[in-house]
């Protein structure tokens, strides 16, 4: 994928944390990566690769809360940073990953990383796919 | 699975008692002196990742709808009436359980084309193809693709995937793990690894190890195992999904 496609462009996306809605941010990434030119193969890594860190991430909170997610195309490849946004009460903390994610996810992206709760967010991730 | 001439002369004389009194007696041993073809029929469908067990269950509800559907009038064997029965029952769980959540008809169909036209396509190209290149070749948009290929991942991991504690061996758990590198892992994380991949299907269990060891892309390990490329895609999704669920 030599032709750069709307590098720089974001997407921003917020959805409740129900596995249903977050099937959302599967389907917008598998598009971002289609429209990159990005083998079927490919895409289908940036899929797993996105369920996994979104599952860590809200597997403990409850359905009151959003996840805020960015996309940001880059030259051939995307980046995804993700935090959540507790609802009332709700816990901002994320998972640790385990070993098995670890391994999972290195095979899959570029680099990848779990992003500390801030003052006003909740925990979050941050990944970047390998080139299409 | 043949029947001896008496025990099938037993089983017609059984079907026409059956016939005239509908007693729920009679069907149960109807049902009961069919089983060798339920479980017959079931074993023909072994090889698509679900356990046998469930397989002769379902095949067993196909000979059940055949017993008290069958009509004599028609003139067709009742054991042949029985086989298209069960094989259909067997044809419509594999068509209905893989998705949990129901995509539309068009979508499932949809999503078995491009099973194939991956690996035509990948063959022809000696790459795999890109999204644009599968709708082009199925005729369908960009957009159709990915909603089929979403669907398609829909995959229900429950415990009826599973397999059922032991029934490949723990020996075999720890030999797939004796060749994944657990340098990296603590006494702890090992258990936990094990633990874990326990619980997938040896063939499961081998295509994570393949993909997330090995690093083998998705054709070569349908290469290796000889099955679609779409399938392994599917059997990864699935897997995962199985080891999330048993880690939380």
């Amino acid at each position: 994928m030599a032709e750069r496609k709307g590098a720089g462009d974001e997407i921003h996306l917020v959805v409740p944390t129900t596995p249903d809605l977050l099937r959302l941010v599967r389907v917008v990434a598998s598009g971002l990566a289609s429209r990159l030119g990005f083998k079927i193969d490919a895409v289908e890594d940036v899929r797993l690769a996105v369920d996994e860190l979104c599952w860590n991430l809200v597997s403990r909170v409850d359905s009151t809360s959003t996840l805020a997610v960015r996309f940001v195309i880059l030259d051939g490849a995307f980046s995804v940073e993700a935090r959540l946004q507790p609802g009332p009460g709700a816990d901002a903390d994320g998972n640790a990953l385990t070993a098995l994610s670890e391994r999972i996810l290195g095979t899959l992206v570029e680099e990848y990383s779990l992003l500390e709760p801030t003052d006003g967010e909740g925990a979050g991730f941050r990944m970047r796919t390998k080139q299409g | 699975m043949a029947l001896d001439a008496a025990r099938r002369e037993e089983l017609r004389r059984l079907l026409d008692q059956y016939v005239e009194t509908r007693s729920q007696a009679d069907a149960s041993r109807l049902i009961e002196g069919h089983l060798p073809l339920a479980r017959h029929l079931a074993r023909r469908f072994a090889d698509r990742g679900q356990p046998l067990d469930d397989l002769v269950q379902v095949a067993s509800i196909g000979l059940l709808k055949a017993v008290e559907r069958f009509d004599a009038e028609r003139g067709v064997e009742f054991a042949t009436y029985a086989a298209h029965t069960i094989l259909g029952e067997l044809k419509r769980h594999f068509r209905d359980a893989g998705w949990a959540v129901r995509a539309p008809r068009r979508l499932q169909e949809l999503y078995l084309e491009l099973t194939r036209l991956v690996d035509e396509l990948s063959q022809s190209l000696g790459r795999s193809p890109t999204v644009a290149e599968l709708a082009s070749s199925a005729g369908v948009t960009e957009e159709e693709v990915l909603e089929a290929l979403e669907a398609g991942q829909a995959y229900r991991s429950s415990s009826l995937d599973a397999p059922a504690p032991g029934a490949d061996g723990e020996a075999s758990v720890a030999s797939s793990l004796g060749q994944i590198d657990l340098a990296m892992a603590t006494a702890e994380q090992r258990a936990e690894l094990a633990g874990l991949l326990g619980r997938l299907a040896a063939r499961e269990r081998r295509i994570v190890h393949l993909r997330f060891w090995e690093d083998r892309t998705q054709a070569e390990i349908a290469t290796e195992l000889g099955i679609s490329q779409m399938h392994v895609s599917r059997l990864l999704a699935k897997s995962l999904s199985t080891l999330r669920e048993a880690s939380s």
